[in-house]
């Protein structure tokens, strides 16, 4: 079939993206925001494949702006299809039942495109590529491609959209994937999770127990003693003119000096008095009921 | 919720491929009691995003994983459709919920997704999870599946920038007594049931797969070489704008946990507590009013025998049979025996014992962070006066 050969990958890399004036209203009009549950989810699924499988697909859910021109992909389900040479099937049964299903959890999140693994995209990706304009219509459906296989050392996640190219009217327009901005868009409560997760990467056996409030505290603490050496050893070498000043650094430095609110001492240490004796009263009064607690439950036995 | 465990248990009874078995150690097979909690850390991340999009209403979804050698390998989990959706047609519901977990374990295990049930998960607000429901659901699930656990979310204490997460089990003793319904007094002893060890808690530990680490390795690095930020700084001073993108990374450093005004948090807390100490009042008050009334019916009882026995005695002293036969001289009548059956369940004290110690445990876990945290900012302030003078 001539399509194969009428399918044309651009790839800017994402900086040059943003910088040449001819691919920026495309960029511009177009961004997409991945939640870290996805990456993570395509992951697994990629870590799950079977044997002679060398990549996995599957679709990806999420919101889009009212004129569809930004989308957030919140959430993703697995897909499996067969591939053989260029031939690509996707087992549109599972992916109605899986959908339905995702409706039923929730029900603002539709198909906005679909993710694959690998390196680059392939011949094969411009037929499911438009298996999912289907299920997308109107708007065009987004497609990720992650990595896997860490080629450059660097698990690169992309984006994608598609346009078609070809003289019009032609029976087969190729199809053109312009890679768009994706970022990585995450919640405070996902954050405070992805915290702990992140502590697991640097152990050897790549787990983390939950740590206690208390530990966590102490945690950031000596992660801000750490960025404030940092900053001080940066303005030691400033001073004594063994590094090139940075204004802009400067200017960031002095604001946030400048936004630590001044409290007169009097008033700070009445304001620290009485919070401490609200905190101490609470806890007092804390223990206080667990101690009752525990004394009626004595009682209780010996009656 | 027993419906749909009801098919969660038939899914099991399918035919499974057979699995081949040998050459892997049989100490990996064999059960063991539970002694932690290994959740993959999509797991977390797929509660936490649940929990969220159903702030503030309670969350709840299903647990797959395995359990290897005493350790529970949460590999997977998908949440269940709410209920609060179509409340009229509530009996529809619960069997559609049912057919959506079969489908979904069944749809997970043809992608090579673990598709064993584990346990529940749910989310809570402020550690107010305590309720007769929790149990109920969690001894279905642990007398259907015996190795499973309930992991319990709480959203408000986790964005305060501490992950919250707590894997809980019924004891076994409890497991026991539940089944009777028999939460009497006198039950309670006999099984030394203390409040505190109706459940039993294990430790939660997060483990990421070897990509995921690669994954998370990558986006660290671009926190610490994000363009926005090579931007910002590489600009002339004179376009200086004193915000740098805060969407810098999922990974830059969260500093949440160092806020210092956290008064509505205690507050809430103090209400919540005030109120169950109340229920726990009325609670004891009910027991107290049973046990008087039972002392009461004793009493009576008592005097009545005493007097009878005291009549037989003067006839038997006249050298007459006496009145009363050896049944009339029991201590006990229908009146004493129904009340002595209506002994008011214990069941609703011991929870909210729980409760009321959760609240504590839980305003004594953030009193300790929160008064070091105001040392720290009053002595950072000396320091700050000291270098200024």
């Amino acid at each position: 079939m001539a399509a194969t050969s009428s399918f044309l990958h651009l790839q800017f890399s994402p900086n040059s993206a943003s910088a040449t004036p001819a691919s920026s209203s495309a960029s511009q009009t177009f961004s997409v925001a991945v939640g870290p549950v996805v990456l993570f989810s395509v992951l697994d699924h990629f870590l799950r494949r079977p044997d002679q499988q060398t990549k996995v697909i599957g679709a990806l859910l999420g919101v889009r702006s009212e004129d569809g021109s930004e989308v957030e992909v919140r959430n993703c389900f697995p897909l499996s299809h067969t591939e053989t040479n260029d031939q690509i099937v996707v087992d549109a049964d599972y992916l109605n039942q899986m959908y339905s299903l995702h409706q039923r959890v929730n029900s603002k999140e539709t198909i906005v495109g679909w993710y694959a693994t690998g390196t680059e995209i392939q011949p094969s990706s411009v037929w499911v590529h438009e298996f999912f304009a289907n299920e997308t219509a109107p708007f065009q459906p987004v497609h990720l491609l992650v990595d896997t296989s860490l080629s450059n050392d660097k698990m690169a996640s992309r984006a994608f959209v598609s346009s078609s190219v070809g003289v019009p009217g032609s029976e087969h327009p190729g199809s053109m994937f312009l890679q768009i901005p994706c970022d990585v868009k995450y919640f405070d409560a996902e954050r405070s999770g992805l915290d702990v997760i992140a502590l697991a990467k640097d152990t050897p056996d790549k787990s983390a127990n939950i740590l206690s409030d208390m530990d966590n505290l102490e945690r950031s603490i000596v992660q801000v003693q750490e960025m404030l050496e940092n900053v001080s050893a940066y303005v030691d070498a400033v001073l004594s003119k063994k590094e090139q000043p940075n204004n802009a650094i400067g200017r960031f430095l002095m604001d946030t000096v400048s936004s630590i609110p001044r409290i007169d001492a009097g008033e700070f240490e009445k304001m620290f008095n009485t919070h401490l004796q609200d905190l101490l009263m609470v806890v007092y009064l804390a223990n206080l009921t667990r101690s009752q607690l525990a004394i009626a439950e004595r009682l209780h036995k010996m009656v | 919720m027993a419906t749909k465990l009801n098919a969660a248990s038939a899914l099991r009874k399918d035919p499974i491929e057979s699995i081949n078995l040998e050459g892997l150690d049989p100490a990996l097979l064999a059960t063991k009691p539970l002694h932690e909690v290994q959740l993959d850390a999509l797991v977390v991340l797929k509660i936490v995003k649940h929990c969220r999009d159903y702030q503030p209403t309670t969350a709840t979804g299903q647990l797959l994983g395995i359990d290897v050698a005493g350790s529970l390998e949460v590999t997977n989990c998908f949440p269940f459709t709410s209920k609060s959706h179509d409340d009229q047609d509530e009996g529809a519901d619960e069997m559609d919920g049912a057919e959506y977990q079969l489908q979904m374990l069944r749809c997970l295990r043809k992608l090579n997704f673990d598709a064993n049930t584990v346990g529940w998960y749910q989310s809570t607000y402020l550690g107010s999870f305590w309720n007769q429901s929790l149990i109920e659901t969690q001894y279905n699930y642990q007398k259907t599946f015996a190795q499973s656990v309930v992991i319990v979310y709480d959203p408000t204490r986790t964005t305060q920038g501490n992950l919250c997460l707590r894997a809980l089990r019924l004891s076994d003793t409890f497991m026991e007594l539940y089944q009777n319904r028999k939460f009497t007094m006198e039950s309670l002893i006999q099984h030394k049931l203390t409040p505190t060890s109706i459940f039993q808690s294990l430790p939660v530990k997060i483990r990421n797969s070897h990509l995921l680490s690669a994954l998370l390795h990558e986006l660290d690095e671009n926190t610490s070489h994000s363009p926005s930020l090579r931007d910002s700084i590489s600009q002339p001073a004179s376009t200086f704008t004193p915000r740098i993108a805060a969407d810098i990374s999922p990974l830059s450093t969260n500093f949440d946990n160092l806020e210092l005004g956290a008064e509505a948090y205690l507050e809430r807390h103090l209400e919540y507590l005030g109120e169950t100490v109340e229920e726990h009042g009325q609670e004891q008050w009910r027991w107290q009013g049973w046990q008087r009334s039972l002392h009461k019916e004793q009493q009576r009882l008592q005097q009545t025998v005493s007097k009878r026995r005291g009549e037989n005695a003067t006839r038997a002293s006249q050298g007459l049979p006496p009145v009363y036969g050896d049944e009339d001289l029991q201590v006990s009548s229908p009146a004493l025996t129904k009340l002595l059956a209506s002994e008011p369940s214990r069941l609703e004290t011991l929870i909210i014992t729980n409760q009321i110690d959760t609240y504590c445990k839980q305003i004594n876990q953030f009193a300790g962070p929160a008064m070091s945290k105001m040392f720290v900012a009053k002595s950072v302030r000396q320091d700050a006066q000291a270098a200024s003078s």
